[in-house]
């Protein structure tokens, strides 16, 4: 029988990005990954021959600077590009876009109203603050703060003293930062519900809240996560993966096995192999058993236990636990390729910022309204839409002159109250984006070449992501940080000994993927006497 | 008496409860104090008023949950003629199956839910201690003045690791609980924690009254333990026998025995400020009076940006006071009834209950969505007394009054009040219907106040009965602002001590008793 140091189930950014720390460190690595291409939720496909598209996600995944330069990424060909953030179009015909230039930004800003040109500079100038001072807290393990332990009380009591100190002027600005709706927040910088608009859909794209609902504004961090956003005044730069997110996966399998490790596709774990309370090892769909030191779980929490274990292995209540973990997919794909470039008419020719994406017709209102109907099971009636044409920067992804439209429909529930989702019911979901899309760029119906739609329901059977969840749970601030997915779990190690969680379900989940694969390998290389 | 040119220890401007409960306390230190309210009746929305003749109950604020026993006994307000038609008044969710639901933990009523569904039974024992010990480790948070942090004063750091303390006191499963409650929604909790949609639909409710937000609005968890926390210095709702008026009237009194002298129709028109000091009030009518000390019950924005005025306030603390939210999301239905409506199921001994008309929480959801686009909520949740069933002084022998609290009924609607009124009114008796059917023909006179009446009759602006809305940036040492937080102004004199003040709205008194305390322990350093 095989043996190695660690087996990691699951080739996702983070599984591989785990495998690859601790091939790195000396350990013999080998991953698993079920379907034929790595990167699980960031894979790529050729919808026709010759167009390359992301098949679940948007294209717009990147890694952690950290990650790329200490795993040396460049070496194994990984490439970024910068671009503009993007563009949203509005409801009256015009448009807003987003630079990186920052007096660029603030002119645009100013066409739609003079005073948020001001209130840009004050709010770019707290979100570094703010995400200055949550980047430390992704490199790492949170703690567990429910432990019974003299240093974590030590630990907690010289939090709740610095907190203490701070001046509660800087307090209230975080608790409104950390409390407040996208909406309320964004009311004390700027006017015009276009720039809110812009700014609250680039935050929640991809989540379960929308723009009312209490503790959304945080997520306006996320985009300033990237140590360099902002730099030169303007808006976040959107960064792409030159080859789309599946060149990250191919880096980071090829780093991988560089590092001495193996990587196994289509090859799928159907169950942990336990002994003595302990994970030693997998089996496969084929019969076959796997042994080694440490396993670790790229799957997301809800499949890794309901999935790989026989319940009544694991402790007392635990299922019912994970049970209430929420992971509800928001999001449904579309993949669209075109035999050439696609225009919109709100938009000049050439504007550099169509590079980073267009989103449609979005107001406050119009989001709030969709993520309430994603709550009632209702397929959005007016869906947040996220287009990028990858090809308009990369290439690569298409024959010369064509393009591919990857197209993310926000809001969209994986459960309908009605019913399931049907072959007829995806259709009716498609049709309506493709006459907004069609909306905004006339000619777009003459120009598809190739179109597919995949639904929460189809993300699952696919990726195998529970409740076809991209964030592999929900991003609420009760299912973030130490409560990811609870505080004894945020330490990625879990009550089946050896069995180690590195996915998005574990702490800082989709804040820079990666982080937690990286967090995760650190600890296991250290259990297995490695080098770190 | 003539006012002009007087000079006191302190003036309270504005005599709602916290008020009077502020001029009481300083008074019985031995000060010399005055009140002035600019209307002609004390205790703002703290009131009894008539629906028609013979027909008495509590216009607005219908139930004593949050004021500390102490203060009732400080200002010795049984003395003052306060009496109680109902203390520990329990919680009846009806079941339009007639099965009613009585939310405690006490044996009979368990035994009657567990016979009906054994694991919300179980699961309902379980919630209540755990929310109880929440309660209780965060209560000496909520209930002492406001920890202030910064600068040279270390009580937010005394307080938050006293919190660390507490916390750890939990133990590990209620902690852990603790950890995904306070930043959690009060809809996921509870269908975490409960099978039957009546219980589910009960808590929610409770957590979100008064506020404007819905079930599922991360957040509201903490609703439902900062209201325990703030109702266990009471222990048990109850009803003031005369209505919320005869609470008032208790406290005038205590006031005036302890030698307030109270002015009604007085309003204030300016804070007279010197160098920075508060030095005395200029009335409309034109008097001027002094006093080393001024505390304020009214909103706390009317004082900083009406009395003070912007001239003296730093712009940053201006705009906040501005800013600050007030969403009001309650209206209020009071009637007069001939006879007491039947509602099937219902044990006489219940009909003095807080009686919960609950849709299921998805459709409380839903009242939330149309609450938030200005219209009205297609189902309702309300909460009914009927305190003439407890209080015979409040209607004619035979005779009920009923006092309705209705949840997520905007301030603005589309259409316009005027045509909407109505069919609120409407769906309310019709809602009412389902449960007490007889109720439509019982009613002999109604009256029903909306969002903007409440303003309108009683100054909270935008509807908002808490004089500032209960959400995290606007609570503790944020409320109203974090430079006005524990009741000190930056103008040296100047107390604020109304509902918008920590720890917050309801009749709870405590934001006058803990301003009066204060401004006593500074007089004294002075």
């Amino acid at each position: 029988m095989e043996r190695h140091d660690a087996i990691i189930i699951g080739g996702g950014l983070n599984g591989l990005t785990a495998a690859a720390y601790l091939a790195r460190s000396g350990a013999r690595v080998l991953l698993l990954e079920r379907n034929a291409a790595l990167g699980g939720a960031d894979a790529s496909y050729e919808i026709v021959p010759g167009f390359t598209i992301p098949r679940y996600s948007l294209g717009t995944s990147t890694l952690p600077a950290r990650i790329v330069s200490e795993l040396d990424l460049a070496r194994h060909g990984l490439r970024f590009l910068r671009v503009d953030g993007g563009v949203s179009l509005l409801e009256d015909g015009g448009y807003i876009a987003s630079y990186r230039d920052g007096a660029i930004h603030r002119r645009e800003l100013a066409r739609h109203s003079l005073k948020d040109a001001d209130g840009w500079t004050r709010f770019r100038r707290d979100m570094l603050r703010g995400a200055q001072q949550l980047r430390p807290l992704l490199a790492g393990a949170t703690g567990d703060p429910t432990r019974r332990s003299f240093s974590t009380l030590r630990r907690l009591l010289k939090t709740a003293s610095r907190w203490g100190e701070k001046d509660v002027g800087e307090l209230h600005d975080l608790t409104r930062l950390w409390t407040l709706s996208c909406a309320d927040f964004l009311d004390d910088y700027f006017r015009s519900d276009a720039v809110k608009a812009r700014l609250a859909s680039d935050a929640l794209a991809g989540t379960s809240l929308g723009p009312r609902a209490p503790t959304g504004a945080r997520h306006l961090l996320g985009a300033f996560i990237d140590e360099t956003a902002g730099a030169s005044g303007g808006a976040p730069a959107r960064v792409l993966a030159i080859g789309g997110p599946a060149a990250i996966a191919r880096a980071l399998g090829a780093a991988v096995e560089a590092h001495g490790g193996m990587i196994r596709t289509e090859a799928e774990v159907t169950d942990v192999l336990l002994r003595e309370g302990g994970a030693r090892g997998v089996v496969l769909a084929n019969g076959e058993e796997i042994q080694a030191s440490a396993i670790l779980s790229d799957l997301d929490l809800k499949r890794t236990f309901l999935a790989l274990f026989p319940w009544s292995a694991l402790p007392d209540g635990f299922v019912e636990r994970v049970g209430r973990f929420r992971m509800r997919g928001v999001s449904a794909k579309i993949n669209i390729a075109l035999d050439s470039a696609p225009e919109f008419q709100a938009v000049p020719e050439g504007c550099p910022a169509l590079l980073g994406g267009m989103r449609l017709a979005t107001t406050l209102d119009k989001m709030d309204r969709a993520s309430d109907d994603w709550r009632d099971g209702i397929p959005p009636r007016a869906p947040l839409i996220d287009m990028l044409v990858p090809t308009l920067a990369d290439p690569t992804l298409a024959p010369h002159g064509r393009h591919v439209l990857s197209v993310a429909v926000h809001y969209v529930p994986e459960t309908l109250h009605d019913g399931v989702w049907t072959g007829e019911r995806r259709d009716e979901l498609t049709d309506l984006v493709v006459e907004r899309i069609a909306e905004a760029s006339p000619g777009i119906r003459d120009r598809i070449v190739a179109l597919e739609t995949l639904t929460p329901p189809d993300i699952e059977s696919e990726v195998g992501i529970t409740g076809g969840d991209l964030s592999h749970g929900e991003t609420t601030l009760d299912q973030m940080f130490f409560n990811r997915p609870s505080p004894a779990l945020a330490g990625y190690e879990t009550p089946i000994r050896n069995l180690y969680l590195c996915s998005q379900s574990v702490h800082p989940g989709p804040l820079g993927v990666g982080n937690a694969g990286a967090n995760a390998a650190a600890l296991v290389a250290s259990f297995l006497g490695k080098r770190g | 008496m003539q006012l002009a040119d007087r000079s006191f220890d302190a003036i309270v401007i504005g005599g709602g409860h916290n008020g009077l409960v502020a001029a009481a306390y300083l008074a019985k230190a031995g000060k010399r104090v005055i009140l002035l309210e600019a209307s002609d009746h004390l205790g703002g929305a703290v009131t009894t008023g008539e629906i028609s003749p013979d027909y008495m109950v509590s216009t607005a604020a219908h139930l004593v949950e949050a004021m500390p026993r102490r203060i009732e006994k400080d200002l010795k307000l049984a003395r003052n003629g306060l009496r109680f038609a109902a203390r520990n008044v329990s919680t009846v969710a009806l079941s339009r199956d007639k099965r009613h639901l009585t939310l405690s933990s006490r044996r009979q009523d368990l035994a009657a839910l567990r016979q009906w569904n054994a694991h919300d039974a179980t699961a309902l024992i379980a919630f209540s201690d755990r929310l109880k010990a929440h309660a209780a480790a965060l209560r000496p948070l909520l209930l002492a003045s406001a920890p202030r942090s910064g600068g040279a004063s270390l009580d937010a750091k005394a307080a938050f690791r006293s919190l660390v303390w507490r916390a750890r006191r939990l133990g590990q499963p209620s902690l852990e609980a603790l950890l995904r409650t306070l930043p959690g929604s009060i809809g996921d909790l509870v269908d975490d924690t409960f099978e039957m949609p009546l219980l589910r639909a009960a808590f929610a409710f409770d957590a979100v009254r008064g506020a404007a937000e819905g079930p599922y609005s991360p957040g509201t968890a903490l609703n439902l333990i900062y209201r325990r926390a703030l109702q266990h210095e009471r222990k048990g709702t109850s009803l003031p026998r005369g209505g919320m008026g005869a609470l008032v009237e208790a406290l005038r009194r205590s006031a005036e025995g302890f030698g307030v002298a109270i002015k009604t129709g007085t309003a204030a028109k300016r804070i007279i400020i010197e160098n920075g000091i508060a030095k005395g009030v200029e009335t409309e009518a034109g008097d001027f009076l002094h006093a080393p000390a001024i505390l304020s019950s009214v909103d706390p924005r009317a004082t900083m940006l009406d009395l003070v005025g912007h001239a003296h306030l730093d712009a940053g603390l201006a705009s906040r006071l501005a800013q600050a939210s007030r969403r009001g999301a309650t209206a209020k239905l009071n009637l007069a009834l001939e006879g007491l409506p039947t509602i099937a199921g219902l044990s006489p001994a219940e009909y003095g209950a807080r009686l919960l008309v609950l849709p299921s929480l998805n459709e409380f959801d839903q009242a939330f969505a149309s609450f938030k686009r200005g219209k009205l909520p297609d189902e309702l949740a309300m909460e009914v007394t009927v305190p003439s069933v407890v209080d015979a002084t409040l209607a004619p022998i035979g005779h009920h009054v009923m006092s309705v609290l209705i949840q997520y009924v905007p301030f603005d609607v589309a259409g316009g009040w005027a045509a909407q009124r109505d069919r609120l009114l409407d769906r309310v008796i019709g809602t009412l219907s389902l449960y007490a059917p007889d109720i439509r023909a019982r009613i002999i006179a109604g009256e029903m106040l909306l969002p903007p009446d409440i303003e309108a009759k009683f100054g909270l602006e935008g509807g908002e009965w808490h004089g500032g809305e209960m959400r995290p940036d606007q609570l503790l040492m944020f409320r109203p602002a974090p430079e006005l937080a524990q009741y000190r102004t930056p103008l040296k004199g100047l107390y604020l001590c109304g509902a918008g003040n920590h720890p917050g709205g309801g009749v709870s008194g405590r934001p006058g008793q803990l301003a009066a305390e204060l401004a006593l322990s500074d007089g004294r350093r002075a």
